[in-house]
């Protein structure tokens, strides 16, 4: 960087950044501060634990099958604009070769359109319900046609839009009607409606006295359909100081009227009264927002986070099936809502899971979910690890922050405390990467033979992710020598124990860390020599949750096995995952965890795959790379217990995220945070919150930044 | 590059004051986003741009102006009561008449209903049917309610233009007794037909009902009966657009 002045040019120093940590968060900040159009005027060193980048989001490589091995179940969903553009650019500045086997941004990431939930029913069986979403215009991360879409107003217009969908499709249980973001389906669906009452007006009109129930029937769609229109545009046209009361009494009225015509068909129809429970959120919805004033509210659907999102439904109208049903429990289940990981408290902020389900719902691009096509690390972290590295971007693995020191007046980070876990072999820098089938990959473990004393720490099964992990020495990295600015991009858990001496500074750190909450998770992997089809499973792959704990949520994950190593290759690979209880937190978590799997493949998964049990049990001969027929085989399996502060999942409890702070907030002047914990727009667990934070904390440090660039930031 | 808030204190950098922490989450928010460059001038959002493709009644805003359609008038909320009428005359019609269990519309609630009983079926079909006025009843409400709200909005907008893109075809009659006529257009589009008139209550129809270019003909024959009488105007795929009502008065 070397702008000129009068007399000659003038050396600008770049402004030196220390990031710790090295997931989405990290990685996104880093992206930003060194974009080329900055002209260097960041250097960038990133502080990793360990021997790998992804945080929640790492994945390994198994050194002798290639395996895949991740810290949980990771799915993007459509609406990740901000965390997919990153993406894009990523691999667009890559230029992987031709062929690579993932050289493009969509060759890492395939559209996914089933989404599943699995539900009880009366009887105590398990019934499986999946949906499909048609994919929607446009890809995520295409520049917004318009700067900001997103509206309370738009979005309960699209709730009644749906509510006519919905309507429709039980007018016609022949025609399975679009869920797009568009309207387009609703009118095709409409007009196909009203021909076929055309039709039958075209007919005899003395014919069959049966056309009574038609005309029942098409009089409750009719004229339910024009009063959900009627209240579109009543919503559209509402303006601050609106009278509410009236339109209020009058959704009631239209409520009542909508459930009369469901009750007495459900009854009979499990498809119908799923369509209910949906339809029935939607005019909770409607009716609550209108009725706690989010329309015209300067804190949007943060209005409503006070609420707990189920017990906000209930208030304004909902059933009880309806938010007992597999549908808004399965929101749960996704964002892993059950405090200290009990499932018999679930707890989720009723305007975060709004502002989530709307974004999920009405403003995907492409599709619903995209299935990575190899480990998140391998699709994620290691092309954003090259672009990086290649921008200059210095990074130091094998570091651990142990805690942030302030400055005497406690204006500023004065410190950064370090363990140093390893060195590497000539020094320079850690090459962190291996080779599998042609594709960069991080391995589950550290290449021992690139550090010092490698074949002793090999020997050893030495682990620098764990927390008693041995280390070599210490450092220190003073402000003005070191660094000029401090991002801590380090998972929530991890904060507390880093922070102390914030956290005595700062009524605004203290009340953060008190009240903001994680839970542990847990995840297995298998590996089958069948494929699911063969043990019982007829629907297409599927991403469905909502079953029975320990592991409610399972992903086919099928794809993977092109880009692992393992001979002879297996037929099936799934995914299962869940919360994992604090009161199953101890040092034996691991094992734990292993007691669970076994417990949930033989008496549990059967429901999946029915064939995968005899009367002794799972067949444990099914997993692939054993040859043990007992339970042991599941040795040769993954599965993890993601205990240790780093590894878990930020809860989005209510009432407590108006104190997370912002990576804006100045409260240190030459420090910022960033991750999914922060309050960064879109306060919940997930990639996006991760990549929204990243920029935010790159803006901080930046003279004129431009938010806007955040999509979905200034959102209600 | 360095800014005044950036300048080296005590030998160290700070970061710049933010200009804001929080994102923006108000209605204004929409329009705000790009505050921070300062250059563009706000846009309105998606829902406000085609929010009038979503009237109720298919109204669209006036081309020259872009108000709201005018809807002060009681045009709207008979125009609601019409086409409900017209419905509603179907169903009376049908009810007249035994309800055969096993015909294909059955077959079809059957199947809806997941294989009931065929006493289930006719009893579902008389709640169904019965219902429907109570449902009337609210969306006449709701669109009276809609003429409320928007009534000062549509007041300013009252010396434009109305309805555009609402085609409203001439009426003809050729009728040897006195009759009362009205066409009512609730929806948008090009005519292309209309059903046969059929009286409320039952009985014989007025057939001889046509649509050309731009005009109803209807021809009343001296015997027709006295009573109201309904038909809708049917666009070119068959969508409904409105309703003739012809009224033959009782004999005085």
């Amino acid at each position: 960087m070397v702008p000129f002045e009068q007399g000659g040019p003038v050396i600008i120093k770049p402004k030196r950044v220390a990031i710790i940590g090295g997931g989405c968060a990290a990685v996104a900040t880093a992206f930003d501060l060194t974009r080329p159009e900055r002209r260097g005027e960041f250097d960038v060193t990133i502080y990793q634990m360990g021997h790998r980048l992804g945080g929640k989001g790492a994945s390994g490589r198994d050194a002798k099958t290639g395996r895949i091995e991740e810290h949980g179940l990771h799915l993007w969903m459509g609406f990740y604009e901000n965390a997919f553009r990153l993406m894009r650019e990523a691999y667009d500045e890559l230029k992987r070769p031709e062929g690579h086997p993932l050289r493009n941004w969509y060759d890492a990431f395939v559209p996914d359109n089933f989404v599943g939930v699995t539900e009880k029913k009366p009887d105590n069986q398990w019934e499986n319900w999946s949906a499909y979403f048609p994919p929607a215009a446009g890809l995520p991360g295409d520049p917004l046609s318009e700067r900001n879409p997103f509206s309370v107003r738009g979005y309960l217009t699209q709730c009644l839009r749906l509510l006519r969908t919905l309507l429709l499709s039980v007018q016609d249980k022949g025609h399975i009607p679009p869920v797009g973001t568009g309207n387009e389906g609703v009118t095709v669906a409409a007009t196909s409606l009203i021909t076929s009452l055309i039709s039958t007006v075209r007919s005899d009109v003395y014919g069959s006295a049966s056309r009574a129930a038609r005309y029942g029937q098409l009089a409750f769609g009719a004229l339910i359909l024009e009063a959900i229109s009627a209240f579109q545009w009543i919503t559209e046209t509402l303006t601050p100081g609106s009278d509410l009361g009236p339109i209020t009494t009058l959704l009631d009225r239209l409520s009542a009227a909508i459930q009369k015509q469901f009750d007495l068909l459900i009854a009979q129809d499990n498809e119908l009264r799923r369509i209910w429970e949906i339809v029935d959120t939607l005019l909770a919805i409607v009716r609550g927002c209108i009725r706690e004033g989010v329309l015209f509210s300067p804190k949007g659907f943060d209005l409503l986070d006070k609420y707990d999102w189920r017990e906000w439904l209930l208030d304004h109208g909902a059933r009880q099936d309806t938010i007992d049903s597999a549908f808004v429990r399965g929101s749960y289940d996704l964002l892993f809502a059950f405090e200290e990981g009990d499932v018999n408290r679930p707890q989720l902020a009723a305007g975060q899971a709004l502002r989530g389900a709307m974004r999920m719902f009405f403003t995907y691009r492409g599709a619903l979910f995209w299935k990575m096509q190899a480990g998140m690390g391998d699709v994620v972290f290691a092309p954003t690890y090259q672009v990086l590295k290649n921008r200059g971007v210095k990074f130091e693995f094998f570091h651990r922050l142990e805690h942030i020191g302030l400055s005497d007046d406690t204006s500023h980070v004065e410190r950064l405390d370090f363990t140093v876990q390893a060195k590497v072999k000539g020094g320079g820098e850690y090459d962190p990467l291996v080779d599998v089938k042609g594709l960069e990959c991080w391995p589950s473990l550290p290449v021992y033979d690139r550090l010092t004393n490698g074949a002793k720490l090999k020997r050893a099964g030495w682990n620098p992710e764990h927390e008693d992990a041995s280390s070599v020495g210490t450092k220190q990295l003073k402000v003005g020598d070191d660094f000029d600015f401090a991002i801590l991009a380090v998972g929530f858990g991890a904060v507390p124990g880093l922070c102390s001496e914030l956290i005595e500074a700062d009524p605004a750190w203290k009340r953060m860390v008190g009240s903001v909450k994680t839970v542990a998770t847990q995840a297995f992997q298998v590996w089958l020599n069948e494929p699911v089809e063969d043990l019982g499973w007829d629907d297409p792959p599927i991403n469905i949750s909502g079953y029975v704990e320990p592991f409610d949520t399972w992903a086919d994950m099928r794809q993977l096995i092109k880009v692992e190593d393992e001979k002879p290759e297996p037929k099936a690979i799934a995914y299962f995952c869940s919360v994992l209880p604090d009161s199953q937190i101890d040092e034996n978590a691991y094992n734990t965890v292993r007691s669970n799997v076994i417990t949930f493949l033989n008496r549990d998964v059967a429901h999946f795959w029915p064939k995968s049990v005899d009367e002794k049990g799972f067949r444990w001969a099914l997993l692939a790379g054993s040859e043990d027929e007992t339970e042991n085989a599941i040795d040769s399996q993954f599965w993890t217990a993601n205990t240790s502060g780093t590894e878990r999942y930020v809860l989005s409890l209510p009432g407590t995220l108006d104190t997370r702070i912002s990576p804006l907030d100045d409260r240190f002047d030459n420090f910022t945070i960033a991750g999914d914990w922060t309050g960064c727009g879109h306060q919940a667990g997930c990639v996006e919150a991760a990549v929204m934070s990243g920029l935010l904390a790159a803006s901080a440090l930046y003279v004129k930044p431009d938010l806007s660039r955040i999509v979905g930031y200034d959102h209600p | 590059m360095s800014t005044p808030s950036e300048q080296p204190i005590n030998g160290r950098l700070r970061r710049p004051k933010p200009i804001r922490t929080e994102p923006r989450r108000n209605i204004l928010g929409a329009f705000l986003q790009n505050g921070e460059r300062g250059a563009d001038k706000p846009t309105e959002t998606a829902s406000r741009q085609t929010g009038l493709d979503h009237h109720p009644l298919g109204l669209q805003p006036d081309a020259e102006t872009g108000q709201p359609p005018h809807l002060t008038s009681s045009r709207n909320q008979e125009d609601i009561a019409a086409a409900a009428n017209v419905i509603d005359r179907h169903i009376r019609d049908g009810k007249q008449y035994e309800i055969p269990v096993e015909d294909g519309v059955w077959g079809r609630f059957s199947s809806l209903a997941g294989g009931v009983n065929t006493e289930d079926l006719a009893d579902m079909a008389k709640l169904l049917t019965r219902s429907y006025s109570e449902l009337a009843s609210v969306w006449i409400e709701i669109a009276g309610k809609l003429r409320e709200i928007v009534g000062s909005g549509a007041e300013k907008a009252q010396s434009a233009s109305t309805g555009g893109g609402i085609a409203h075809p001439a009426l003809i009659i050729q009728s040897a007794v006195k009759v009362g006529a009205k066409v009512q257009i609730f929806a948008p589009g090009v005519p292309d037909g209309i059903q046969p008139l059929m009286p409320e209550g039952g009985g014989t129809g007025l057939t001889d009902a046509t649509l050309n270019e731009d005009q109803i003909e209807i021809f009343v024959p001296q015997d027709a009966q006295q009573g109201r009488y309904h038909g809708l105007i049917l666009g070119a795929d068959g969508v409904p657009l409105g309703a003739v009502t012809l009224t033959i008065p009782g004999a005085t």
